[in-house]
């Protein structure tokens, strides 16, 4: 799959995230975009679910999540023959590194440090859909 | 929590006022406000019942939460309390009782802040 928009023009992006917070301020900066819809989930099960189940043009991934964690998730997309070149971004907290590390060893293509400015997640991502 | 951490960063809640103005200000603050307490008392389960994990989890939401909105002293204390749980060990009591008190400050240092942001008359305390 890839960050191309479909023939219905939306372009579907997975927002995997447990705090609120962080996701209500996600959600509002994307849904500004033209063509973008966000799926949002709060666990690691209910996104895999998205995965199976949507089109998706791009996800961006929380790494503590419940359930399942974002680097489970990055691992079962990159497996995935369906989802292997879906640009993914994980969201990272300050002081950890080694996440940052085992997530562009597992293919993420980006990542971000929380707290972010939610343009700049915008911004990133806007690069790797128009990569696509 | 450290006596020099000022408890509030304002430039984030500037940032948010700016991108979605007085009502998506008040919404994440709000959210914030309904969300903490739950993963607070969650943690104290999860350490209770030895569950660092999920206690390890509920530290990690409040550190998300708190340092998007520039409450620099609950997100230091919350990462302290999620370092060490990382660890799979109880964090010290202290620690513990910083976070407890962060908290129990954010209402009101929040509130100050959003009214100084709507109605223009700034944050600072």
């Amino acid at each position: 799959m890839t960050g191309t928009p479909p023939a219905s023009g939306v372009r579907r992006i997975l927002l995997a995230e447990d705090d609120p917070v962080t996701a209500r301020l996600v959600v509002h900066r994307l849904s500004r975009e033209p063509g973008i819809t966000v799926l949002h989930a709060a666990d690691g099960g209910t996104a895999m679910s998205i995965v199976e189940r949507e089109d998706l043009a791009a996800a961006i991934l929380d790494i503590r999540l419940p359930v399942l964690d974002g680097l489970a998730i990055l691992t079962a997309l990159r497996k995935s023959e369906r989802h292997r070149g879906l640009p993914v971004v994980m969201l990272t907290s300050l002081g950890s590194e080694a996440d940052v590390i085992r997530g562009f060893e597992l293919g993420a293509d980006d990542y971000i440090v929380k707290p972010f400015s939610p343009a700049e997640l915008m911004a990133r991502l806007r690069r790797l859909l128009d990569r696509e | 929590m450290s006596p020099s951490l000022h408890p509030l960063n304002p430039v984030y809640l500037a940032d948010i006022f700016e991108a979605g103005g007085e009502s998506l200000l008040r919404d994440v603050v709000a959210t914030f406000l309904d969300d903490a307490p739950r993963r607070l008392r969650a943690l104290h389960e999860g350490l209770e019942g030895g569950d660092w994990s999920g206690a390890a989890l509920s530290a990690h939401a409040l550190v998300s939460g708190s340092s998007m909105l520039g409450l620099a002293g609950v997100a230091s204390a919350a990462r302290r309390v999620e370092h060490v749980l990382a660890e799979r060990r109880r964090p010290p009591a202290p620690d513990l009782a910083a976070l407890d008190a962060a908290l129990g400050e954010a209402g009101t240092t929040l509130a100050r802040a959003v009214e100084g942001l709507v109605t223009g008359r700034g944050n600072a305390p």
